[in-house]
């Protein structure tokens, strides 16, 4: 599927008052792009490797539905944290992997072995993990409540020109969600 | 330093273990807010989550910890300016292993660079530290491996 209609299908699943929060590069592009006036989102422009990481301290404090998107080269940069998030992990959590097998942003060069299966790393964790080959079957997964947690998407997109860049909106982006998180808390 | 951090309203710290500190991580581990990271990258982003979501949470490091740590410190937390503590630990100079020494040289080198504060956590002053670091006035809080 388009990385963008799987954004699209996330964005348009999750209640109104999920917290997202999407990887450096054409992942954040695309999320800023739908919802560019949100105060419940967080667009990385650095940081790689830290979505997952962010998005579990977000769990653990918030008390809210929190989805981390990732990029399969960011979460590889940090493969521990799904060993964290296993650990620690809430039902609030869901990571979503926007999985296209390569670093996109850089030019497309591939970023795994051509025999892995990025779902089978979370999977021998034992992390609730769920392969999405189309907009559909995302949508009908995150609109089904999870009753034990914390669950892993793997979205599988091929490659697709971004949206325009995030620019100077990013130092905003802590000082809005932790105003949405002070005034929608209790 | 329990009772600086307790002063400070501490809420979680994260940590990639150091010797030393067991107490501390006893103390935090009581509530269930110590939280054990793979790697000091990871527990920087964990804590920048932490606070946004409204908690005061302290990263606990030890010095070679500090390099593994600075890519999400600078494109995450002062990118985007979550504040919060940052406590290293220098094993020093004097450690008995060779590598420590090097790693504690080099990185001292490394957090001259980027500003931190000494602390000796006897001395009574933690708490303001702690409190200055999570309202952005610094963020490297840097004491021996006997607290001082």
């Amino acid at each position: 599927m388009k990385r963008a209609d799987a954004i699209e299908s996330i964005v348009n699943a999750l209640p109104q008052s999920a917290v997202i929060v999407s990887a450096l590069g054409f992942i954040s592009r695309d999320l800023f792009a739908l919802l560019p006036e949100s105060d419940r989102i967080f667009c990385c422009m650095g940081s790689m490797g830290s979505v997952a990481p962010f998005t579990l301290g977000l769990a653990m404090a918030g008390n809210r539905k929190i989805v981390g998107i990732e990029g399969d080269g960011s979460l590889l940069m940090n493969l521990g944290s799904l060993v964290t998030i296993k650990r620690y992990g809430t039902p609030m959590l869901t990571l979503i992997v926007v999985d296209n097998r390569c670093y996109e942003s850089t030019g497309g060069q591939p970023s795994q072995p051509a025999t892995l299966l990025l779902e089978n790393i979370p999977r021998s964790i034992g992390l609730d993990t769920h392969v999405c080959g189309t907009p559909a079957d995302i949508e009908q997964l995150l609109r089904v409540p999870m009753k034990e947690g914390p669950r892993v998407i793997i979205a599988k997109v091929e490659k697709q020109s971004p949206a325009p860049r995030v620019g100077n909106a990013a130092p905003d982006f802590a000082e809005n969600l932790y105003g949405y998180f002070q005034k929608s808390s209790g | 330093m329990i009772s600086a951090f307790d002063e400070a309203g501490i809420d979680w710290i994260v940590v990639v273990p150091s010797s030393h500190l067991n107490d501390l991580y006893r103390h935090f581990q009581k509530s269930s807010r110590c939280i054990f990271a793979t790697r000091e990258e990871e527990a920087v982003a964990i804590a920048s989550g932490l606070k946004v979501a409204g908690a005061f949470p302290v990263v606990v490091m030890q010095q070679s910890g500090v390099g593994n740590a600075l890519n999400a410190v600078f494109t995450l937390s002062d990118a985007y300016k979550i504040h919060f503590p940052i406590v290293v630990i220098d094993r020093g100079l004097q450690d008995d292993n060779p590598v420590q020494r090097v790693s504690s040289r080099e990185t001292r080198k490394v957090l001259d660079a980027i500003n931190f504060e000494s602390i000796d956590w006897d001395l009574g002053s933690g708490a303001n530290l702690l409190l200055a670091a999570m309202n952005g006035l610094t963020r490297w809080i840097v004491s021996g491996p006997d607290g001082s």
